[in-house]
């Protein structure tokens, strides 16, 4: 019996052993065909004599198929031999980057390559589709501008969440310091590892944490920077990009020009070619002026919104002359009428419902100039990565012939130079068309996700006189409502929203008030999440409790 | 008669409908299939959801039990209640009746998201003593003193409440019900300082008998200007079974229940189901036993 029972353990322990090696075998990323093997072979008529030992080499390596590919002019099938090129298939599992080795030391061989994939140049970020300011309009082929290199980009605002899924590992990380309590870089300020929060620099009270807990700064560093194809949220302009994290805004989006000065000056120090501004008054103050200069000197672009009062307004530092200022359209190519505007203006760009990231791993819609802004810094972060010697007075001489006139012809105080063209930056940097490889995710498209609904919890539960807010993963565009019924089944309220395409965590909000508008008593409730795609119609249900 | 009937079909027609809150439906079954069309039914223990003055009626110690399952058992619900007749003009009732939702998820916000960080418990009872009056040989009244208890999460409300009602039989066939639930608002104090306020509800209904073996009901509800209407029918198909027919709150939100009864000796058997259009299938089962 106890002999049996240990075979037994042993045939287990064999089997869980074989299926992690599977496992682990099977999450192996590869970037190539498994077991093919391109092998270009010599032109030689000598080789034609040795085609039997040629063979004999195949058939020890293992190679159970040979495939002519027909490429130039001798890649056309014939009777001769050599000179061509072949695809191998292997019998079993081989590693090809040995066996490519192995073929190579071979006399008779010119090359030989793993089979590596392409990509279609597209993104996986689900958030992805409802980019419409990416997806269409003229700045769609900005990702045609290949990134050969990071830049730094600071973004000078309420900070950036950087601990949020999509962003993380493009937030700028300063090496040289350490946590600490000790200024390891002799820059002036202790532990800024991730950035500084420069809110109360003129009150002697910044710190080194520039979590952002408005949501602004977060927002427009994911349009200039979100991480691509990660299969998460959204993509960034520029997707290699180096978010240099600068808080100075507080958690209702103010602070003050002394702040800013220092923020600014900071970034230019660490190195940030480019420092987004999207904030503004309409009075300046020469502490601000001189840390817009000294940008300048150090050749850091500098963007700013021109704001959002649909008045005629010089807003600093979008007013300064040396400042890249940007007003907003919409996504019809259309004036957007709350944008500020003026003679300062320099370019315009999408503004309107831009789809961007929101602390706490989220993802929502913003509407504003800043947007823009964040829109022409991705651009600029772009071309800066493709060629990073270029000056900010080429850069802005580039963008100028680069740009659409969307109102009337020339310069105008609504859009300024016009909105910037993608197509026509990348014939301008003189970037020749060409397979690319870069982006190596397929593609995913919406038709193929199986919608769910998942994670259905409120929050926080109970609930007291603040609320409380149903959260729930959806994977596609669709249509969801939420119905609450008290213990009886008679309905309360009715909630409604739309998600859209991607995995993505949903929020709705309740004021604990029912349908008439009467706040409800306390107790139990049940409430009922019904999740209609093109597909089908999920539903799944829960319990809250409302106790004041 | 037909003034009185006009006068009712007058007020359900001029109000706007309702959805009354009964604290505690989990005492009634028969009711319940009946669409809680009830004010002017006798029907003994379950009069006391929304018409004390049925409690008068009772011949015999009475006990009675229910077990309801809400919604695909989302939640349960148990009641118990005794009645006893004094003398021949007056009986006492206490009913007890207790609903318990388990595994609330208790969550917090977790930087815009739901974290689960444990469960939590509803439990929500009642104590009702009630009176009920044979006042003239047709006129019945009843009244309901209510202890209410209810415990949610970690805090406690307790609130005193009071119905009145009384039954008139017009003639054999159609009998008048009237009540007034929650007498002056019913007030639930919390302990975290928070009051909940059960406002006060007019019941106003008819039963008529159609011959030996059916009969049909209708009450009104009204509460802040504001009515419910609720039919029900009652179908004797044989000397031991009945079945019954309701449909709740008569308009968009309308439910339909069913049930049925089995009379035996000194012991009924009653059961309702009702179908929620969103949240599932409600069961309901009681037991009743005379002495």
């Amino acid at each position: 019996m106890i002999k049996l029972i240990i075979k037994l353990y042993k045939i287990i322990s064999i089997l869980v052993f074989l299926l992690l090696l599977l496992g682990f075998s099977s999450k192996a990323d590869s970037d190539y065909e498994p077991n093919t093997l391109i092998v270009k072979l010599k032109a030689s008529k000598s080789l034609i004599r040795s085609q039997s030992n040629i063979h004999s080499y195949h058939q020890k390596m293992g190679v159970k198929e040979l495939i002519l590919v027909p490429v130039g002019k001798n890649g056309v099938k014939s009777a001769s031999f050599g000179n061509q090129t072949y695809v191998l298939k292997f019998k079993s599992n081989r590693d090809m980057q040995v066996m490519a080795e192995n073929y190579k030391a071979q006399s008779w061989v010119v090359s030989a390559e793993p089979n590596y994939y392409v990509y279609a140049h597209g993104f996986n970020d689900p958030g992805y589709e409802s980019q419409d300011y990416l997806r269409t309009g003229r700045i769609k082929s900005v990702f045609d501008i290949p990134e050969r290199n990071r830049v730094i980009v600071a973004v000078a605002d309420t900070g950036i969440d950087y601990n949020h899924e999509d962003i993380e590992a493009n937030i700028f990380l300063n090496t040289q310091e350490q946590n600490n309590n000790q200024d390891d870089d002799g820059n002036g300020y202790v532990d800024d590892v991730k950035g500084y929060n420069f809110y109360g620099f003129s009150l002697n009270s910044a710190h080194n944490d520039p979590i952002d807990e408005f949501g602004h700064g977060t927002h427009l560093a994911g349009i200039i920077g979100a991480k691509s194809n990660n299969g998460l949220g959204i993509a960034g302009i520029n997707t290699k990009a180096q978010l240099l994290n600068v808080c100075f805004l507080n958690r209702f989006g103010r602070g003050n020009q002394v702040d800013a000065a220092a923020a600014i000056t900071y970034a230019v120090d660490m190195g940030a070619k480019i420092i987004n501004c999207s904030w503004g008054y309409s009075k300046k103050t020469s502490v601000l002026e001189d840390a817009i200069n000294y940008a300048q000197d150090n050749n850091v672009v500098v963007v700013a919104s021109t704001g959002n009062d649909s008045q005629q307004t010089f807003n600093y530092p979008a007013a300064f002359d040396s400042v890249i200022a940007v007003s907003a359209i919409t996504n019809s190519n259309k004036r957007a009428s709350y944008a500020s505007f003026g003679g300062h203006v320099d370019f315009a760009a999408p503004g309107t419902d831009v789809y961007s990231l929101k602390p706490g791993n989220s993802y929502r819609e913003l509407t504003g100039t800043s947007q823009s802004a964040a829109v022409v810094t991705g651009i600029i972060a772009r071309v800066l990565s493709y060629n990073p010697d270029l000056t900010p007075a080429q850069i802005k001489a580039l963008l100028i012939d680069s740009a659409d006139d969307v109102m009337t012809s020339g310069r105008d105080i609504y859009t300024g130079y016009g909105v910037i063209n993608t197509t026509s930056l990348k014939d301008n940097l003189g970037i020749v068309d060409g397979a690319q490889t870069s982006d190596r995710v397929p593609v995913q498209t919406a038709g193929s996700v199986v919608p769910e609904l998942k994670e259905v919890l409120n929050f926080p539960n109970p609930c007291r006189s603040q609320g409380t807010t149903f959260g729930f993963i959806t994977n596609k565009a669709g249509e969801v409502v939420v119905r609450i019924f008290d213990m009886r089944g008679q309905l309360k309220k009715t909630l409604e929203t739309s998600v859209v395409d991607g995995d993505r965590y949903n929020t709705v909000f309740w004021d604990c008030y029912d349908d008439a508008n009467t706040i409800i008593d306390n107790g139990t409730y049940f409430y009922i999440i019904e999740y209609k795609t093109s597909e089908k119609t999920l539903t799944a249900r829960g319990r809250l409790s409302v106790l004041r | 008669m037909k003034r009185v009937i006009s006068c009712i079909l007058f007020l359900l027609v001029i109000c706007n409908f309702i959805q009354a809150s009964y604290k505690f439906d989990v005492l009634s079954v028969e009711g319940y299939a009946k669409g809680y069309a009830i004010t002017a039914d006798k029907c003994g223990l379950e009069s006391v959801l929304k018409n004390p003055a049925g409690v008068s009626l009772l011949e015999s110690v009475t006990f009675l039990t229910s077990y309801s399952s809400f919604f695909d058992d989302f939640y349960q619900g148990v009641h118990l209640a005794a009645g006893l007749p004094i003398n021949d003009t007056m009986s006492l009732a206490i009913t007890i009746p207790a609903r318990v939702v388990s595994g609330i998820p208790e969550t917090i916000d977790n930087g815009g998201r739901a974290e689960q960080v444990g469960s939590f418990q509803d439990l929500d009872a009642a104590l009702m003593f009630t009176t009920g009056l044979k006042i003239l040989p047709d006129l019945y009244c009843g009244l309901n003193t209510n202890y209410y208890y209810h415990k949610l999460y970690t805090q406690k409300g307790t609130g005193w409440g009071f119905d009145f009602g009384f039954l008139y039989d017009i003639n054999y066939d159609v009998t008048l019900g009237a009540s007034i639930q929650n007498m002056g608002n019913t007030k639930i104090k919390w302990s975290t300082g928070h009051q909940d306020t059960f406002s006060q509800i007019v019941n106003v209904g008819l039963k008529y008998k159609w011959g030996q073996y059916l009969q049909f009901l209708a009450d009104t509800s009204i509460s802040q200007g504001k009515t419910e209407l609720n039919l029900g029918a009652e179908k004797t198909l044989e000397e031991i079974l009945s079945i019954y027919f309701g449909v709740q709150n008569i308009g968009k939100e309308a439910r339909i229940g069913a049930g049925a009864s089995l009379l035996l000796e000194n012991l009924d058997i009653n059961y309702a189901y009702s179908q929620h259009m969103y949240l599932g299938s409600v069961h309901k089962l009681s037991l009743g036993m005379r002495i």
